[in-house]
This record gives C-alpha cells, sequence and structure tokens, in this order.
C-alpha cells in the first residue's frame, strides 16, 4: 500500500514537474518551506509578547526606509548602535566612585537628521553599590562639546540596583537649554520648544546664512560615562564586581537613530518588518494549509456521504449546502470576528481566540462547493461495475468508500485543496486591513498597521506584506493549476 | 417530476435559506451580546449627562439626584429592552426586518457613511449607499464581463498559443493578487505619487447628488458636468477592480468553454468544415450560455453588497463601508437590513437562474 | 428434485416505485409501478447450470442482482442451502432450517457467510476490475474481507491458485500487472478467478462472454465448464443468445418483460420450442449455413419490447405475437406443464 501510494505521488509530482507553471510552483513551494522551517526554528518562543513590547524597539528608527534605499536617492542619516559589553572603556576611580569612560564616534555624511540618541539597558544588577549615573557627552564637528546630552540616575535600595529593561532618552526641555546656551542664535529661529520638540535637528544640525537648519555633517565624538558609587572607598573587589555585572548585563547599548534600517525598514514603533514577514511566513502557511485541510476533509466526507447513501442524508446535506451558500460569508465573518474582539477585550489569549474563531468560521461555510463536487464524483463511481463487484464479494459501505472510491477522488481532492490555500490566507489579511486586529504579527497584520499608523508614502510598509501574501498564494495558485492539468486530461494542452 | 414542482420546491427552499441567512446573523448579534455592550455604553453616557445636568440646577439635594438618576437609568434600560434576555429583542427585530420594516439607525457614524445625520432609518441610508456602490462596483464587474466574453473565445481554440498562456499565467497572477492590496499600492501610486487621482473618495456623495438634481431639473449641462466629476472619482477603483477579476474570469470562462471544444459535436462541426466563427457561435458559446449566465448573474448580484474590503481601503461611502461599518459599530438595525436586502437578491438572482434553466435546457424537462 | 435443489426462487417480484405526479408525492394517489420482476419461479440444482434469457429489459439481470443480494427483492422469496460449513454459523445465530431466505437481512456475520457462497461474474470485464488496483489487489480483497488465509503469503498462494485454475499463467507474471495491460479474454479469467477464491457453491454469471471477442467466447464458456466438473459449483447463466445458452445450460427459463414464458430441459426447449416467443428467439438465432437461412422464419414477432411500467393486460406477449387471440388480451395464462420437465405460460397449450 505505502510503495502504492509513494509510486502515485511520484506519478503526480513527474506530472507535474513536466509543466512550466508546476516547475515554478515547486520551487516556490519547497523555498517556502524551507524558509519556513528555518523560520519556525529560529523563532523565539516569546516573538509574540516582545513584538507588543515597546522597549525592546526603542533604539530603531521610527517609519524608517530600509538601508538600501539610499541607492534610490534617499537621504539616509546612518543608524549607529553599539554593544557597549565589548567595548573598550577607560577605568577612573575616585574616592568611593568607580568610572567606566566608553568613547564613540559617528560619522553624520547625509541631507537628513538622525532620530535621536538612546541608551538601552536589560538585565543589570549591580550589589553592593549606592548609586548608577550615566552622562552623555557630545563633541560636535564644529568642535563645541554639548554637556550632559543624556543623564540618568538611579539609586540603590538595600545596597543594589536590578534593571530589567529600560531605554533611556535625553530630556527635550533640557538639553534644549543647554544648545540655546551655548548657540544662542538658534533663537532666531526657533523657540526653546521647537527646539525641544525637535532635539535631533538642533542636535545634529547647524544654522546656514538663509537662516535655516541644515544637517551638521561630520564626525560626532560621542563620551558615554558610566558612574557608579559604592558604600566605602573603592576596593580591588568593587571594580571586578562592578565591571563583571556590566559584562554579564543582557544588553547595554547605545545608538544614534538613524532614518534607515535593515533589510525591509521599520514600523510606526521601530519594529524591524523584514523580521515580522519572515517570522510571519510559517503563521501564514499554518492559517491557509490548516484552513485548507480541514476545509477539504469535511467536504470530502459530507460529499461521499451525500453521494454514497444517498436519500434523505443526500437530500439534507445538499439543502444545507443551499443554505450555507446563500448566507453572506464575509460579513458574518466580520461580525464574528468583532463580536469576539469585544468579549475576550482583556483576555491574554484573545489573539490566539480570534484567529481560531476566523479559520473555524471560514472551515464551517467553505466546504459546500467541494462537497458538491464530490458528491457528483461519487455518484459517477458509485455506478461502476466493480463497485457492485466489491460489493458481491462482501465488502461493507465503509470498505467501498475507502479502498474504493476515496482513492479515485484523491487527485482532484488534492488539486482544490491546494487552491483554496490562499483563500484562508487573504481572508485573514483581508480582516486585518478592514481593522479587525488580531495583533499576532501576520503579514495581513503588518498591512493593516500600515493603514493605520503609517502613511501612504510608506512604500516598504506596504509592498512587502502584500508581495509575500501574493507570492505565497501564487504558489498554491499555481501548483492547483499543475495538479489540475495533471489528473484532468482534458486540461492538457492537445 | 413536473416543471413547476421542482421550481415550486426551489422557490421553497431558496425561501427558507434566505430567513435563516436572516435569523443567523440575528443570532450572533444577539448571543454574542455585543451589541448589548454597545447599548450598554450609550446609556451609561446618557445617564452621565442627565446627572451632570442635574446637578448644575441650584440647590438639589444629592441623594434627590441619586434617586432622579436611578430612574432614568431603569427607564433607559427599559427601552432599550435591556431588562429582558436578548432573544426578545432580535425575535421581533429579525421579524420586523423580514416584512421589510428596518428600524432606525442607532450609530452617527453609519449615518455619515451615508452622508445623512441622526435620527436617519435604515431603509433610506442602504439606498443612498446602493448607487454609489453600483457605479462604482457594478459597473468595474460588468466592465470585467464584457472583456472576459470578448476575449476568452479568441483563446478558446488557441490552447497552449503565446496568447492562451498570457491569459493563464496573468490570470494565476490576478487570482494571487488581494485586491484590496493592489487598490492600495493604486493610491499610493496615482493618488500620492502621481497625483492624477483624488486621495479622497468620499467627495463622490456630493457629486452623485448634485448629478442626481440636475437630471430631475433637466439640466444637462450641470449633468454631464458632474459626469466628469463623476468619472474623476470613478476611474481608480474601477481600474483596479477589473485588472484583478479580469485574470479570474477569462479563465473561468476559457475552462467552460474548453469543456464544450472537445466534446464529440463541436469535433464534428470543426469536421463538417464550418467556418470557426460559425462553430463558435453556434457549438460552443450556445451551449456555454447557461454557465456563463450563471456567473454573470450571480456576480452581478453579488456586487450590490459591495467589496467590503475593498470599498473600505477607498473609503468608498457604499454598500460594503456601510456594512463594515454598522458591524464594527454595532447597528442591529443597519446590519440585518443589508443581510436581508443582499441575501435575497442572491436568492432571487438564483432562482431567476433555476427558472431559466429549465425554459432554455430541453433535457431539464422530463 | 426440491431435496437437490441449493436454491428456490418463489414468486419473485421486484417493483420500483414512481412518484411522478404531484398527487403521488403527496401520497393522494397510489404511485406507479416498474415492474422489473413480475413473479418468478425456478428452482437450481446442486452442480446445475441454469440459464436465463431473454432480451434486455425483461429482468433477468436482475434477478442475477437480487440472488448475489445486490438487491432487495420486493417480495418473494429466494431460497438458498447453504453449505455444511455456513450451517455452524448460521446455527449458532439460530438459523436452523435448511434453507435460508436470502432476500431477508441477517446479523452481519451471517450475512457475510452467505455473500461468500454466492458469487456472481460480471458482464463487462473492463469496468467490474478497478482500474486503480492491480490484479494481486483485486484478488485480495475478497480475502481480506473475509478473513482468508492467516498473512499476506498464503494469500498471494491462493491467488496464485487461483489463477492457475483459470489458466491464466504464470501467476507471477500477472499478479502485478493493472487490469488495462490485460485483454479482455484474460481480464474476464481474472474476475472468474475472483468469484472462485471465495470457494462459492452458486456462481451468477451475468452474459459473461457478450462483451468479448466472439474467438475466445468459446474458451471462456469452456472454462467455466471444466470449474462446474472439477468443483461442482452450480451457475445461473444470463444471457440474450441462445446459442451460447445451449452450449452450456442444463436448464433454461426464458423471459419476458419479468415472466418467465416457458422452462424445462434445454435440449427440449431448444429442439421443440412452443412458447411464440422462444420460438421467434431461436429462430433469430443466426445460421451460418445460407441455404438453410430463409427456411426457418416462420414466427414474425411485432414492434419493440413494451416498457415494464405500462405492461400490456392479459398475456404480456399479446402486442406482440402473430397468434394472439381474444382470450390472450383479458387473462394472463397459467404456467403449465406440457411434457415432463417442459413448462410454458400461453394460451394456445392451454387444454380445456
Amino acid at each position: 500500500m505505502m510503495d502504492r501510494f509513494k509510486a502515485f505521488l511520484y506519478a503526480i509530482k513527474s506530472e507535474v514537474w513536466s509543466q512550466s507553471s508546476g516547475k515554478a510552483a515547486l520551487t516556490l513551494l519547497s523555498s517556502l518551506i524551507v524558509l519556513s522551517i528555518v523560520s519556525a526554528i529560529m523563532l523565539p518562543p516569546n516573538f509574540i509578547s516582545v513584538w507588543n513590547d515597546p522597549k525592546p524597539w526603542g533604539i530603531k528608527p521610527k517609519d524608517a526606509p530600509p538601508q538600501w534605499a539610499a541607492f534610490f536617492g534617499y537621504s539616509c542619516a546612518p543608524h549607529y548602535e553599539a554593544d557597549l559589553r565589548g567595548f573598550r572603556y577607560v577605568l577612573g576611580i575616585s574616592g568611593n566612585e568607580v568610572s567606566l569612560k566608553y568613547t564613540l564616534t559617528y560619522n553624520l555624511n547625509s541631507k537628513s537628521f538622525p532620530q535621536g540618541i538612546a541608551i538601552k539597558i536589560d538585565g543589570l544588577s549591580l550589589v553592593g553599590v549606592q548609586s548608577f549615573r550615566i552622562v552623555l557627552n557630545i563633541t560636535r564637528p564644529d568642535g563645541v562639546t554639548v554637556p550632559a546630552v543624556l543623564t540618568y540616575l538611579i539609586t540603590a535600595t538595600n545596597g543594589s540596583i536590578a534593571i530589567t529593561s529600560i531605554v533611556l532618552n535625553p530630556d527635550p526641555m533640557k538639553l534644549a537649554g543647554t544648545l540655546i546656551t551655548l548657540y544662542p542664535q538658534l533663537l532666531s529661529v526657533a523657540n526653546l520648544n521647537d527646539i525641544a520638540m525637535n532635539y535631533p535637528t538642533y542636535l545634529f544640525g547647524t544654522l546656514t546664512n538663509t537662516s535655516r537648519i541644515s544637517p551638521l555633517n561630520g564626525l560626532y565624538r560621542l563620551e558615554l560615562l558610566v558612574i557608579i558609587a559604592v558604600p566605602h572607598i573603592v576596593t580591588a573587589a568593587d571594580v571586578n564586581n562592578i565591571v563583571n555585572a556590566f559584562r554579564d548585563s543582557q544588553d547595554f547599548r547605545v545608538a544614534v537613530i538613524g532614518t534607515c534600517y535593515g533589510v525591509l525598514g521599520t514600523d510606526y514603533r521601530g519594529r524591524d518588518i523584514g523580521l515580522a514577514l519572515f517570522f510571519g511566513l510559517p503563521i501564514a502557511l499554518l492559517i491557509g494549509i490548516g484552513t485548507a485541510v480541514l476545509t477539504t476533509l469535511i467536504g470530502l466526507f459530507a460529499g461521499l456521504v451525500s453521494g454514497y447513501y444517498g436519500g434523505a442524508i443526500d437530500e439534507s446535506i445538499q439543502r444545507f449546502i443551499d443554505v450555507l451558500g446563500s448566507i453572506p460569508l464575509l460579513p458574518i465573518l466580520i461580525l464574528i470576528a468583532v463580536a469576539v474582539q469585544q468579549a475576550y477585550g482583556a483576555n491574554p489569549y484573545k489573539p490566539i481566540i480570534m484567529l481560531l474563531v476566523i479559520l473555524g468560521t471560514l472551515v464551517v461555510f467553505g466546504w459546500g462547493g467541494l462537497a458538491i463536487v464530490v458528491r457528483s464524483m461519487t455518484l459517477s463511481i458509485k455506478s461502476e461495475a466493480y463497485i457492485e463487484a466489491a460489493k458481491v464479494a462482501g465488502a461493507s459501505n465503509w470498505w467501498i468508500m475507502v479502498k474504493h472510491i476515496i482513492p479515485q477522488l484523491l487527485p482532484y481532492i488534492a488539486a482544490q485543496m491546494v487552491y483554496s490555500a490562499p483563500s484562508a490566507i487573504l481572508t485573514e489579511a483581508g480582516l486585518s486591513i478592514l481593522g479587525i486586529q488580531h495583533g499576532l504579527p501576520t503579514w495581513g497584520g503588518i498591512l493593516a498597521d500600515a493603514r493605520i499608523y503609517g502613511n501612504v508614502s510608506y512604500w516598504w510598509w506596504i509592498f512587502p506584506p502584500g508581495i509575500a501574501i501574493s507570492v505565497t498564494s501564487l504558489t498554491f495558485v499555481l501548483l492547483g493549476l499543475s495538479l489540475e492539468r495533471a489528473v484532468e486530461p482534458r486540461l492538457r494542452r492537445v | 417530476m413536473s416543471i413547476g414542482i421542482i421550481i415550486m420546491r426551489r422557490a421553497v427552499f431558496l425561501a427558507l435559506a434566505l430567513i435563516i441567512a436572516v435569523f443567523l446573523t440575528g443570532f450572533i448579534i444577539g448571543a454574542t451580546g455585543y451589541v448589548d455592550n454597545v447599548v450598554k455604553a450609550i446609556i451609561n453616557e446618557e445617564v452621565r449627562a442627565y446627572r451632570q445636568a442635574l446637578s448644575k440646577m441650584p440647590n438639589v439635594n444629592q441623594s434627590y439626584v441619586d434617586k432622579l438618576t436611578r430612574s432614568y437609568q431603569q427607564m433607559l434600560v427599559r427601552t432599550y429592552g435591556l431588562d429582558k434576555p436578548w432573544i426578545y429583542r432580535i425575535i421581533p427585530l429579525v421579524y420586523s426586518t423580514l416584512i421589510f420594516k428596518f428600524g432606525d439607525v442607532q450609530q452617527t457614524s453609519v449615518a455619515e457613511v451615508a452622508g445623512f445625520q441622526l435620527p436617519a432609518k435604515a431603509s433610506d441610508v442602504i439606498l443612498a449607499c446602493l448607487p454609489r456602490t453600483i457605479v462604482m462596483i457594478t459597473v468595474a464587474e460588468l466592465i470585467t464581463i464584457v472583456l472576459a466574453l470578448l476575449i476568452a473565445p479568441r483563446i478558446t481554440f488557441k490552447i497552449g498559443s503565446l496568447a492562451d498562456r498570457i491569459a493563464v499565467i496573468y490570470a494565476a497572477l490576478t487570482n494571487a493578487i488581494p485586491v484590496w492590496w493592489l487598490a492600495l499600492v493604486m493610491i499610493f501610486i496615482f493618488s500620492y505619487r502621481l497625483g492624477v487621482a483624488p486621495q479622497q473618495f468620499r467627495g463622490v456623495i456630493k457629486v452623485l447628488s448634485t448629478m442626481s438634481s440636475a437630471f430631475m431639473a433637466g439640466n444637462a449641462v450641470s449633468f454631464f458636468s458632474s459626469f466628469g466629476n463623476l468619472l474623476s472619482y470613478v476611474w481608480l477603483p474601477i481600474l483596479t477592480i477589473v485588472i484583478t477579476l479580469l485574470g479570474p474570469w477569462i479563465y473561468s470562462t476559457r475552462a467552460m468553454l474548453l469543456r464544450i471544444v472537445r466534446e464529440d459535436f463541436v469535433l464534428a462541426a470543426v469536421a463538417r468544415g464550418l467556418p470557426q466563427k460559425v462553430v463558435l457561435r453556434k457549438y460552443i458559446l450556445r451551449p456555454a450560455l447557461s454557465p456563463i449566465m450563471t456567473s454573470v448573474l450571480l456576480g452581478l448580484a453579488g456586487t450590490l453588497g459591495g467589496y467590503i474590503i475593498t470599498e473600505s481601503v477607498f473609503d468608498w461611502p457604499g454598500m460594503g463601508t456601510l456594512y463594515y461599518q454598522a458591524i464594527a459599530s454595532g447597528d442591529p438595525a443597519t446590519i440585518l437590513g443589508l443581510t436581508y436586502i443582499l441575501t435575497l437578491v442572491y436568492v432571487v438572482a438564483r432562482f431567476i437562474l433555476e427558472v431559466l434553466y429549465v425554459a432554455l435546457d430541453p433535457r431539464v424537462r422530463l | 428434485m426440491a431435496d437437490e435443489s441449493i436454491l428456490v426462487v418463489e414468486n419473485l417480484k421486484k417493483y420500483y416505485e414512481l412518484r411522478g405526479s404531484f398527487l403521488q408525492v403527496l401520497g393522494l394517489k397510489s404511485p406507479t409501478y416498474l415492474k422489473a420482476v413480475d413473479g418468478i419461479s425456478f428452482s437450481v440444482a446442486k452442480g446445475e447450470i441454469f440459464c436465463l434469457v431473454g432480451e434486455s429489459g425483461c429482468g433477468k439481470t436482475t434477478t442475477g442482482k437480487i440472488i448475489v443480494r445486490l438487491l432487495e427483492p420486493t417480495s418473494g422469496s429466494v431460497l438458498y442451502k447453504p453449505s455444511a460449513e455456513a450451517r455452524k454459523v448460521l446455527e449458532s445465530y439460530g438459523y436452523v432450517e435448511e434453507y435460508v431466505d436470502i432476500g431477508k437481512k441477517y446479523p452481519k456475520d451471517v450475512d457475510k457467510v452467505l455473500r461468500r457462497e454466492i458469487q456472481m461474474i460480471f458482464q463487462d470485464p473492463y469496468s467490474s476490475l478497478n482500474p486503480r488496483m492491480r490484479i494481486r489487489d483485486i484478488l485480495e480483497e475478497p480475502l481480506i474481507i473475509h478473513g482468508i488465509g492467516k498473512d499476506r503469503a498464503e494469500r498471494l498462494e491462493i491467488i496464485s491458485r487461483a489463477l492457475e485454475e483459470v489458466k491464466v499463467t504464470p501467476p507471477q507474471e500477472f499478479i502485478d500487472r493493472y487490469p488495462h495491460m490485460l485483454s479482455g479474454g484474460q481480464r474476464q479469467r481474472v474476475a472468474i478467478a475472483r468469484a472462485l477464491v471465495l470457494r462459492p457453491n452458486l456462481i451468477v454469471a451475468d452474459e459473461p462472454v457478450s462483451m468479448l471477442d466472439v474467438s475466445i467466447r468459446v474458451e471462456i464458456l469452456q472454462l467455466m465448464l471444466d470449474i462446474r466438473k472439477s468443483r461442482n459449483i452450480s451457475y445461473i447463466f444470463i444471457t440474450h443468445d441462445l446459442a451460447v445458452a445451449s452450449y452450456m445450460c442444463d436448464r433454461i427459463a426464458v423471459m419476458y418483460l419479468g415472466k418467465i414464458v416457458e422452462s424445462g430441459e434445454i435440449t427440449k426447449v431448444i429442439n421443440n420450442p412452443v412458447h411464440p416467443y422462444t420460438r421467434a428467439l431461436i429462430e433469430a438465432v443466426p445460421e451460418p449455413n445460407p441455404s438453410n437461412r430463409l427456411s426457418l422464419r416462420k414466427v414474425d414477432i411485432i414492434g419493440e419490447i413494451p416498457s415494464a411500467v405500462n405492461i400490456p393486460p392479459g398475456c404480456r406477449f399479446h402486442p406482440r405475437c402473430p397468434f394472439a387471440m381474444d382470450v390472450c388480451r383479458r387473462e394472463e395464462p397459467p404456467f403449465i406443464e406440457i411434457e415432463k420437465g417442459h413448462y410454458t405460460s400461453c394460451w394456445l397449450y392451454h387444454k380445456k
């Protein structure tokens, strides 16, 4: 049985492969599957919560096009990020204070201003200390040093400091004050509030002859001081302790936030769209294939029973399909989704529940068409003499369906199943577009974000998810086309 | 079985399907309780306003305000029917919908889609949105159908030719591209980058009303100038829909024709040396008429509901947007009215088809 | 004779209900019936070949399908005498009579045992073998269903022996082939083997050679005769071809519109046909000798066989009968014995 099934699969495969659309489909499908396996393996278990947590994305550019956009004339202020855990520092000790001094350089060569400056600390724990202070000074290419661009102070409780996750930004008002002191002429084009609101423009800009602010290109020197006070005169053990604490922290980095980022750019929270597309692939395939398999199984079963047994069973199944077919699916689907969205407002499993309800509704309303086809095929197979022969041999109804009818239906079923795979992906995405958000980083979810939070001109946010959806659908459509041709000789070219 | 019985049976089942569809919608609205939540929010808002108004009055006693507010709230709960189980509220609503008494719109956002202010009747709101969907979606579908019926027969005899391959690849591509995504892309390109299409489509409300009043007044100049205005609004949505729908339409028409091309009677006709045009018209298109008619009629009936997602992407104030807005804001009268009207149109279209089948196909008559 | 009969059919009827008009659908008017088989009786002895002969639509295939239990009779009984082996199972379920009515429903196990004993050979060897199954799968199917052979190897052994018996040799060469790789004759041999693997006592052969080339018909018929000899199997042989019938049968029954019009030992019926319909059938057999061609045509039956929905009153053959009399139009003729073992129902032979 198994070897026959393999031979059958092989025959189908070679039949599909012999067509150019089949070749394209199989190539696309295998690369999608390989990609989604890689993605599923690499997918961090907490990706969904990380995705919805603003902190990890706080040091990334927001609404940023991809880096390669620079080749197409976008002026990209470079994004600079340094992991300080492995960075060279100068150690200073005075009295009860230990200081680590990091010196970094940022090269601005763009017509755009960077989006800001941020420091991110994750999982740092200091024991036996009094306080922890950070001061960031920046020396601009014109030689002027802007002191205390970013400062941070935290005092210990019970001698220890524990930071789980924090993103630090400059205090805009304070920074604006500093900038006005250093460059009083700025007041001719802006007031304190303007400067505070747009501090990156003034921190990285200069006043031109035409009284406009333009980026001051050149090398910026960032001097980051980390100062830790201990309750007594610093000992070697303290130094060791502090240096180890920073080395063992989960993350400790400083960033000059640019305007272009990553392979596919970022969204309104600075989240990497490429990452979401990559991790959205297995979800999309699961949605498509799962729904298609369920729909097909129900359609196969209903059509088989309807056609084989006939009579009242047949009549009631057919009438049920009639009713299902008359009900407008999309409005009902939206209605159910909106109701679930409200009912599970605060439930942490809401995203999953919503997705399952949407897919479940698609399955419930989706099997009718296939059942009708399966029924008519079953009717014609049922009247074959070999079915009567099997009955005379004592075969039960179940046996006849499984051994004689289903194998005949299988190729058609396969083609239908493949055809129906994209519809679930498209519908899920369509509902997201309408604003029925389940909150999962699906491709539809990203597109929906683009509609709600984005701007139509953010092409990197609109095109890639749509292309991903279309390519995946196209794979299934092409595969269905060539499967259909493989099993339906009438459609073959003469 | 006689023809009359077949047709009567179908009519009964289709009517049953229609009633079930409306009831099912009603049950989803009622059982999930989400309209209740909306109503509760409205009541709370009204009670808050009432209390505020009361407390602004000079020298009123606090406990008296509480008492008045409470009785006001109870009155509201009774008026909205929240004191009874949902089934007592939904069944009468469904019943009155079925006898074409659609009730009132409750949500401002729903009335706004139609360009109305509250109070408004659900039936008026639906009637206001219908022509906007017809000038966009139905017209687009009609153009698509005409193009498909012109193109498909031309490639039927040339299976495997370049034109045929292009048609199949085009169909596969457009089958895979969601129409609402293409809409986003088209808006991005034509409205924002090139600036040749409007960025806001709600303006079509005004254009259509100018047009209809010009028509009523018999003002040809004003009518045709508004018609130009209308075109400036509809061309982009129509182009988008035609691009995405044309492929699948050509493919399915081609498949229907192909099934007939391989029949013996067509081969016999070709063998007799009849010209291709005659064979196509007499031996292929005529038997293909009923399946093609089915998809045309059902397709057109389907357009009246609007394409919810596409209309919503264009922010087109038609039936689809109305439907979505009614569902999203919880407006039972409009939801039920729309479901009823659209299912009715679909069911009637199917019934007409069944009658036509019997009338056109001599084999159906036993 | 009854004590050695393996099958006794008594007054068997198979009607199909037609609800045509509106009143009938509502049940206000009695439905019209299609009378496919309208009260036939016959018996088959152990090791006997019994032929049912008639034009298409006369009910002979329906009768065959009722006997192999593909159809349920409307009324009448089909009494079958099970083998000793089957008896044990039947008795354990409380069926102790010598004959069981296989027109009725039985518990699953009894049903299986009874099915196993009566097998069928179908007319069309091209459609009676599943095109997607190999020969071994086709022959193994009944074995698996009935739990014959303890493992695959043993079943394969049984299959090989069956193939040898029907002279599809060497079996190894054929078992992995698909039906379309076989000739029509080979296919019908496989179909016979499928019936044989269950070791039946009675085989219903429904026109087993009518779809085959004339040149191989005799081989298949001879094979069936050989099997009868070696296994002492009974056949109900359904055919429209009197030449084939006279080659195969011990006894024959001629059917017309759901009724038997003449029956008896084959030599008696062929040499001395009494019913006008039988005579017409015999005279319609092509005569290879040209000099005899014209001399034999004596009975001319008129027109086509009527529909089984509108059965003519009286003798159902009267509208086509050249000898029709008044009584034929009014009353159905009784079934009478005209010589020993030779019966007919025709008013011409009714002695007042």
